[in-house]
C-alpha cells in the first residue's frame, strides 16, 4: 500500500499529458523533452505555469548519443523548472512506469502537490554498429547476453515453450501483430501508421524463431510527459482530472534461467495484484489496457497475467479477437501499442498514459476512442520482466 | 566412452565432446575432426585450451585423479583451473603435448611420437579464413566495446560457475549460478558449494538471426548464419542458457539430452572468454 493507515489518504490526478511523435524524431534530447512538455502543459485547462511544479521525474535508458548522465537535470532546466528537485529512473523499458510511480508515490507522501513525471528516449541518431551495443543491455549481461541472447531471442524463448505447453502457435501473435497495426495506424502519434494484414505478418523476415520482424516492436525516438496533481487542487488545473486509482510495482530475477516458470512474469502478476487491490478492482472492470507488446508474445502473456484470460489461454483469446477495439472482453492497445505506436524505451511508459488520459476524456480519435471508457490500465514491463510498473486510472475519484 | 552427434561425423568414430580421441596407457590424444588442404584445423569455437580441457575431463570421467598439470603457453591455465580443477605446474607429472595441427595429447608418460587420427570433414576454405579472422580481430586489443559487455573482472568473479559448474545447495535446494542469499533471504554459508554437473534436457530454443546479435558476437554471428540459444534444465534441477557449438547443426526438441563443453565465448581487449556450449547427445 502507498499509504500508512493512520495518514490521511491523498489521492493523485494526471490533469495534463503530451508526447511527440514516436518515430525518427527531428530534434535530439531537448527538443524531443520539449515538445512532449509543451504538449502536456498546454493540454492543461486551467491556469499552469513549470515554476509550480514542485518535482520531474524522467525515466530514460540514456541509449542515444547526447547525455548519459544527469539527463534529468539539463531537461528539467530546460523546460522552465530548474530548481526544483529532480532524477532519472531507469529500469530499462520500464523506467517511466516507475517514475510515474515515485511521482505518485511524492504526492501521497505529502512532499508534492505538482510533479512531472515523464520519459525520454533518442535510438535511431546512433549508426547501426553503435545500436547493436545498445541492444539486449538490459538482459543478464554475464548469463544471457553470453549466451547470444538479445530481447528478441530472450521472447523467442519464452513463445516457443508457451506453444510447447499450452499449444498456443505463432498464428495467434500474428493475430496481435494485426490487431495493434490496426489500431496504430489510426494513431497520428504512433511510430508505424500502416496496416498489415495477416499472410504478411505470418511471412516476415525471421528475427529469431518463431519471432518474424512482425512479432517486434520497431526502434523508435520519443518522449512523453504527465502532469501530476494532488486532489484538492486537480480541479484548479481541469474539471476533467484522470484519477490514478491504483499502483503496483514489483521485480523478478533478471535472468530468465533463474525464473521457475518461463510462460509467465511473475513481476506481472504481482504489480498488477497490488494495483487491482489499490483500485478495488478486477481485471473485469477494466474497459481497456495499454499492455507492454514489446514482442507479440509479450502481450499474450500479458493478457494471462493481468487476468484477461486463464492462463494458457492467451493464444486462444488473441485468436478470437477478444482484445480488439470495442469487439471483445477489453480493448488491448487501441494506441496501437509497443508495437505499432512505438517503443522509444524510457518513454514508453509515460506514453501509455498519455494514450489513457485522452481516451478516458474521450478525446482520441473518433475511429478508435474506446467507447464509454471509464476504467484503464497501463503495463510497463523492464526487459524480459525483472521489474514492472501496473497503473489503474479511472474518470472517478478512487473510493477510498 | 559416448557417441554424440557432431554434424558430418561418422559416429562410430570415437569422439568425446566433440573432438576425437585415442587412448593409451597413461594419456589420452584429442584432436580436432576438421581438416583443410591436408591439414587439421580447429573448429570455429575451438583452441588448445578447450581441447586441454577436453582431455582432462576425459581422463577425470574415467577415474584418472590428476590435481596439476605442465600447461602450453598456447593455454589459459586460469580456464583450465576452473572448469577442471587442475592446477598448471612446471612441477607436475602431467603434461600436456601440443602439435601444431589442432591435437593435444596428456599424458604422464615419455612420448616420442604423436598417433595422429586422419582428419573427418573436410572445412569450406572461405568460412575457416573467415572465422580465423574475425577471431584475431575480436582478440585484438583495439577491439573495445561501446556498451554492456563482460569486462575481465566480472568474468573472473564468476569463472568458476561459468566453466566449473559450481553451484550452491542451500535450503533443499541448488542454486546456479551462484548468489549472495536465498530467495528466504538467508546468507548462503561458503560450505554449500554445489556441483550442478553437465548434462540436461532443452526446454526452449531460438536462433537469433545475425543482424540481432549481440555486439560481442558482430563479427562472427554473420559468418556463421546467426547464433543459436538453449534454455537447458540441469540435471540438477537448475537452468541456464547456453550457445549451442558452432561446428555442429542438430535438429533441436523439447527434453534432447545435451552435454556442456568448454569452447570459446568471445573476445575482448585482448583476451579470450570461455564458457560451457551445448552439445546434444543422442544416447
Amino acid at each position: 500500500m502507498l499509504c500508512a493507515p493512520s495518514i490521511a489518504m491523498v489521492d493523485v490526478a494526471v490533469v495534463g499529458a503530451g508526447q511527440t511523435k514516436y518515430g525518427n524524431h527531428e530534434h535530439g534530447l531537448k527538443g524531443m523533452w520539449s515538445e512532449a512538455c509543451e504538449s502536456a502543459f498546454s493540454s492543461i485547462d486551467g491556469d499552469f505555469s513549470p515554476k509550480q511544479v514542485d518535482e520531474c521525474i524522467i525515466g530514460s535508458v540514456a541509449f542515444g548519443g547526447a547525455q548519459l548522465g544527469n539527463t534529468a537535470a539539463i531537461l528539467t532546466e530546460h523546460t522552465g523548472m530548474k530548481g526544483i528537485s529532480t532524477r532519472r529512473v531507469e529500469n530499462a523499458c520500464a523506467s517511466s512506469g516507475f517514475a510515474l510511480r515515485d511521482g505518485v508515490m511524492a504526492i501521497k507522501s505529502g512532499q508534492a502537490d505538482v510533479v512531472v513525471v515523464g520519459g525520454i528516449e533518442k535510438m535511431n541518431d546512433l549508426t547501426q554498429e553503435r545500436k547493436r551495443f545498445w541492444l539486449g543491455v538490459s538482459g543478464d549481461t554475464e548469463w544471457e547476453r553470453l549466451a547470444g541472447l538479445t530481447f528478441p531471442g530472450t521472447y523467442a524463448l519464452m513463445a516457443r515453450r508457451h506453444f510447447h505447453e499450452y499449444h498456443s502457435e505463432h498464428d495467434d501473435l500474428v493475430h496481435i501483430s494485426v490487431k495493434n497495426h490496426e489500431n496504430g495506424a489510426k494513431n497520428p502519434k504512433a511510430h508505424i501508421q500502416k496496416i498489415v494484414d495477416f499472410e504478411k505478418a505470418k511471412n516476415g523476415f525471421m528475427v529469431a524463431d518463431p519471432l518474424t520482424l512482425y512479432d517486434c516492436c520497431p526502434t523508435s525516438d520519443g518522449a512523453s510527459c504527465v502532469v501530476l496533481a494532488r486532489d484538492d487542487i486537480a480541479n484548479s488545473f481541469t474539471d476533467t482530472p484522470i484519477w490514478i486509482q491504483g499502483s503496483g510495482g514489483a521485480s523478478d530475477y533478471l535472468a530468465l534461467h533463474d525464473r521457475p516458470s518461463v510462460t509467465e512474469l511473475q513481476a506481472t502478476k504481482i504489480a498488477s495484484k497490488k494495483a487491482y487491490d489499490a483500485a478495488k478492482c478486477t481485471s473485469q472492470d477494466i474497459d481497456f489496457a495499454e499492455v507492454h507488446d514489446c514482442f507479440t508474445i509479450a502481450e499474450l502473456m500479458a493478457t494471462e497475467d493481468l487476468g484477461f484470460t486463464k492462463k494458457g489461454e492467451g493464444g486462444l483469446f488473441a485468436r478470437e479477437g477478444r482484445g480488439r477495439l470495442n469487439e471483445g472482453d477489453v480493448s488491448i492497445n487501441p494506441s496501437g501499442g509497443l508495437k505499432s505506436k512505438g517503443h522509444p524505451l524510457g518513454a514508453t511508459g509515460t506514453g501509455q498514459v498519455v494514450e489513457v488520459f485522452y481516451q478516458l476524456r474521450h478525446e482520441v480519435e473518433t475511429s478508435r476512442q474506446v467507447t464509454d471508457a471509464e476504467r484503464a490500465l497501463t503495463h510497463n514491463v523492464g526487459g524480459s520482466g525483472a521489474t514492472c510498473a501496473v497503473h489503474i486510472f479511472g474518470r472517478d475519484r478512487p473510493v477510498n | 566412452m559416448q557417441s554424440t552427434y557432431s554434424g558430418g561425423i561418422d559416429l562410430s568414430t570415437e569422439q568425446w565432446q566433440g573432438y576425437l580421441f585415442e587412448s593409451f596407457d597413461g594419456g589420452v590424444a584429442l584432436q580436432s575432426p576438421f581438416g583443410l588442404n591436408g591439414h587439421r584445423v580447429f573448429g570455429p569455437d575451438s583452441d588448445y585450451t578447450t581441447l586441454a580441457i577436453s582431455a582432462l575431463e576425459l581422463l577425470q570421467s574415467n577415474g584418472q585423479e590428476i590435481s596439476s598439470c605442465r600447461c602450453g603457453d598456447e593455454m589459459d591455465a586460469r580456464a583450465i583451473f576452473a572448469a577442471t580443477g587442475v592446477s598448471c605446474s612446471e612441477d607436475a607429472e602431467w603434461y600436456f603435448l601440443v602439435a601444431d595441427e589442432a591435437l593435444v595429447v596428456c599424458t604422464n608418460q615419455d612420448i616420442d611420437e604423436i598417433s595422429e587420427l586422419p582428419t573427418i570433414v573436410e572445412v569450406d576454405e572461405e568460412f575457416h579464413n573467415a572465422i580465423s579472422k574475425a577471431w584475431d580481430d575480436e582478440c585484438s586489443p583495439q577491439n573495445i566495446s561501446q556498451g554492456a559487455y563482460v569486462s575481465k573482472a566480472q568474468y573472473e568473479e564468476s569463472i568458476h560457475a561459468r566453466l566449473g559448474m559450481q553451484g550452491q545447495f542451500a535450503e533443499s535446494t541448488v542454486m546456479w549460478p551462484p548468489r549472495q542469499r536465498t530467495d528466504a533471504g538467508k546468507i548462503v554459508p561458503s560450505s554449500s558449494n554445489s556441483n550442478v554437473g553437465r548434462r540436461g534436457k532443452i526446454q526452449s530454443w531460438t536462433t537469433l538471426s545475425a543482424a540481432g546479435a549481440p555486439s560481442e558476437f558482430a563479427l562472427r554471428a554473420p559468418i556463421l548464419g546467426g547464433l543459436t540459444s538453449i534454455l537447458v534444465k540441469l540435471e540438477t534441477n537448475p537452468s541456464g542458457v547456453f550457445l549451442m557449438v558452432d561446428d555442429e547443426e542438430p535438429e533441436l526438441d523439447f527434453d534432447l539430452d545435451v552435454e556442456l563443453v568448454v569452447r570459446r565465448i568471445y573476445a575482448q581487449d585482448g583476451f579470450i572468454r570461455y564458457g560451457r556450449k551445448a552439445r546434444v547427445m543422442l544416447d
